[in-house]
């Protein structure tokens, strides 16, 4: 039977006196049940976990335990460091676990009006609820699979985009920033390249790019990719006006000899399969015979994944084939990457009931308002009304640890709605 | 030379005031800027404690070299060979990005197909055995150690360059302990790879010629074929059948005529001739039919069968040379095929030994590094 959500009073009332419904006040408590039946189920529901992700704690808990068992007879970095990454999941594991228990005991006893134990049990539940709350959380956030890149360390690019010589400017602006956010943070660093030259208003910067060696130092930075937008009055301007424009930063993580292992992107992810005859390589040498014949050795690499227009161009090593695999594993990646968001996108509508989630990817992620001191992330929604020591460094690091936050979230959310639609997918 | 246009140069001028000394010799602008870029930081990884002011002249002097046609790996000193850094100066040719696809396709089919057979991986009867003749500063071999160290052979391997040329072999020797002192190859390399001096043309019978009635037994006089056996010879495993697993070679391959129209300036003025261009004399062991750049092909070919080698593969000039030498190895009894190098050109021969089961020289690589 179709029932209606809303029915006007006056309808309602004329429709009574036809068909001789029940009357208004027992349809209405019929519906108040039933909601409150449908409330009692969902906060189960959201009390326990979903099967299928408990299922996927305990297969990676249980592989922690063998590793640590392996650890124990002989020591290996990389079974340490595998063993490291799971060991949050064991953990909130067994939090949950026992917290789940105890809910079960504690209801039990509560329900036993014999017992002398049962209002003390009933007192305890509430507390036992937050704390299953909490460790599911901790378990759900745990359970997010880590960047594949996140061990490595990067090369932060900056160059200008929109907006003529002031995005020049900018993109000089940003370099300073991430110079002396780089100092603060005391990491290894060092300049591949930095080209300025010189424009009424300041030095602009053509091209930056800063290589971090430090480990991991792709986890943190990655989030700074993407286009960032100035609003001020530039220096050239006479009549007063603001002026919008924006630079670019990429940022690439650095595959060193040992690629570690990855989750994602590598030849076994089925997202990450890519047909050699989509990419065009691009190598800066003039045609020829090659071989003995020539001795150009200039080694940057640039590779396009033409269905998506993904690019990558690489210059780390003065090897030219070694920049090659390098950029095809990046590529790879980017590309399994992009299929992944897409299918996330697709999965997060469904759950939320909306077309589009969000802006693309490619849209700009922060604003630096001059006009109004303030810095804003557009990811997070986090701002800054400190701009001048933001471009020092400072407080920089407060902002990425937002978006860093912002994405945890996301990517719990995307997983949820990921295990929810495989979930469907395997009752249908 | 072309002139080279003003507009460009005061451009080039505008982004750093070297740009326009580099573009003399690379032409191309994106050459310049990379040029410049590995300059500057080779200058600010080796020469740190220098004070800015030196840093700069040093820059300038290193670009006004670079700017006479001098090899930016002549500046440096090195050459990076993917893994394994190569000493480079005037004794030999700079390695080639085309032999380092080839070497690392090689490695990575070895890794992927060959070596997946736990047999062929424990073969306890003896270790693996690479000969790399034409080493020159011994790029190939260095790097084929290196990568068969990674793989971890139960039984080891050994790799032996041979050069004629001794200036060469001091830069390939000068590799081989300068990797080992960077921590990039271990130490009982030593003992894994060597180098050999020895002239590959030299005349004896051929195998294939009037040779055949003396007996291979004659053949074997030649001290580089002593030399090399007793490198490869070892007291506590038993010989039978093969004493080479693969021979690879970069020969001289450019013709006379290529040399002067299709190398580079740099090329000419700055490495051995010797390394790019065949002798003159040809062997007596070679046929007249062949082609003065195709020499090498066949006596390199004769090294192959006497040591029962189970493949042999080559780095050539191009497609018409690349069927050139297909023919002369399937007429000598080899299975053949071709890789091709990025560019699309048929850049290397590659021959096995039928039942020996290599034919996976053939299959593209695993991880979408082959261009055919």
């Amino acid at each position: 039977m179709i029932r209606p959500q809303w029915i006007c009073r006056h309808c309602l009332s004329r429709a009574r006196s036809r068909l001789a419904l029940p009357r208004p006040a027992l349809a209405h408590n019929i519906i108040r049940r039933q909601s409150h039946a449908s409330a009692r189920a969902n906060e189960d529901e959201d009390l326990f976990l979903a099967d299928s992700l408990l299922k996927r704690a305990k297969q990676l808990s249980t592989e922690h335990d063998v590793l640590e068992r392996q650890l124990l007879e002989d020591f290996d970095t990389k079974t340490a460091t595998r063993a490291g990454h799971l060991r949050p999941v064991s953990e909130a594991l067994k939090e949950y676990e026992a917290a789940v228990e105890n809910l079960r005991e504690l209801r039990v006893l509560a329900s036993d009006p014999e017992s002398d134990l049962s209002s003390m049990a009933a007192d305890d539940i509430p507390p036992t609820i937050d704390q299953i709350r909490t460790s599911s959380a901790a378990l759900t956030t745990s359970l997010v699979p880590r960047n594949q890149f996140a061990a490595f360390p990067c090369t932060i690019e900056i160059r200008p985009g929109t907006g003529g010589s002031e995005a020049t400017l900018f993109a000089n602006d940003l370099y300073k920033m991430y110079t002396s956010l780089l100092a603060t943070l005391r990491w290894q660093s060092s300049i591949i390249s930095y080209q300025t030259h010189n424009e009424i208003g300041g030095e602009g910067c053509s091209e930056a790019i800063i290589s971090v060696s430090t480990p991991e130092s792709y986890d943190l930075l990655r989030h700074e990719a993407g286009v960032h937008r100035v609003q001020r009055i530039p220096a050239t301007e006479n009549k007063g006006r603001t002026h919008t424009s924006t630079a670019t930063v990429m940022v690439l993580p650095k595959l060193g000899e040992d690629e570690g292992d990855f989750e994602h992107g590598t030849d076994d992810d089925p997202l990450a399969q890519i047909d050699m005859k989509d990419v065009k390589t691009d190598v800066m040498r003039a045609s020829g015979a090659g071989g003995q014949h020539v001795n150009r050795t200039e080694s940057a690499v640039r590779m396009t994944h033409i269905p998506t227009g993904i690019v990558v161009a690489i210059q780390d090593s003065r090897s030219q084939h070694k920049n090659r695999s390098s950029a095809l594993t990046i590529l790879k990646a980017k590309v399994a990457e992009k299929r992944r968001k897409e299918k996330e996108e697709e999965a997060l509508s469904m759950r939320r009931g909306v077309v589009k989630v969000g802006a693309g990817r490619s849209d700009k992620i922060r604003t630096y308002n001059f006009t109004q001191n303030r810095v804003t992330d557009h990811r997070s929604g986090q701002s800054n009304h400190d701009l001048p020591r933001l471009m020092d460094g400072d407080g920089l690091v407060d902002m990425i640890e937002g978006v860093r936050e912002w994405d945890k979230q996301r990517s719990v959310e995307v997983m949820l709605a990921l295990q929810e639609l495989e979930d469907l997918k395997a009752k249908k | 030379m072309p002139r080279i246009n003003r507009s460009l140069t005061s451009h080039l001028r505008q982004k750093h005031k070297l740009l326009p000394l580099l573009y003399r010799d690379t032409r191309i602008p994106e050459l310049a800027e990379f040029d410049l870029r590995t300059l500057t930081s080779h200058i600010l990884t080796h020469h740190k404690s220098l004070p800015p002011i030196q840093q700069s002249t040093l820059l300038k002097s290193l670009c006004r070299r670079r700017a006479r046609a001098e090899p930016l790996e002549h500046i440096i000193g090195t050459a990076q060979f993917y893994d394994v850094e190569i000493l480079s100066g005037r004794g030999a040719l700079i390695p080639r990005t085309e032999t380092e696809a080839m070497v690392m396709r090689l490695c990575d089919d070895l890794k992927n197909y060959h070596f997946i057979n736990d047999k062929r991986r424990r073969n306890p009867a003896r270790n693996f055995r690479v000969l790399d003749i034409c080493t020159g500063s011994g790029p190939i071999a260095l790097l084929i150690a290196k990568q068969l160290y990674d793989l971890n052979l139960p039984y080891g391997f050994r790799v032996l360059g041979v050069d004629i040329s001794n200036p060469a072999l001091k830069l390939a020797r000068g590799s081989l302990e300068y990797n080992i002192k960077k921590g990039i190859l271990p130490k009982r390399a030593r003992q894994d790879v060597n180098f050999l001096q020895g002239d590959v043309l030299n005349p004896r019978p051929s195998i294939y010629g009037d040779g055949k009635a003396q007996g291979f037994n004659s053949l074997g006089k030649s001290e580089v074929h002593d030399d090399i056996k007793s490198f490869f010879m070892n007291e506590d495993q038993v010989d039978s059948g093969p004493m080479v697993d693969i021979v690879i070679a970069n020969p001289p391959y450019v013709s006379a005529s290529g040399y002067w129209e299709d190398t580079g300036r740099s090329v000419r003025l700055y490495e051995p001739e010797i390394a790019l261009v065949p002798p003159e004399k040809r062997p007596d062991n070679v046929a007249d039919d062949v082609l003065r750049e195709d020499i090498f092909y066949p006596a390199i070919e004769e090294y192959a069968a006497y040591f029962k080698s189970k493949a042999i593969i080559f780095e050539t000039g191009g497609d018409k040379q690349s069927s050139r030498v297909k023919a002369m190895l399937e007429s000598r009894g080899w299975e053949t095929g071709t890789w091709k190098d990025f560019r699309g050109i048929h850049r290397n021969v590659v021959g096995w030994r039928k039942d020996t089961g290599w034919n996976w020289l053939l299959l593209p690589s695993k991880d979408g590094m082959s261009y055919d």
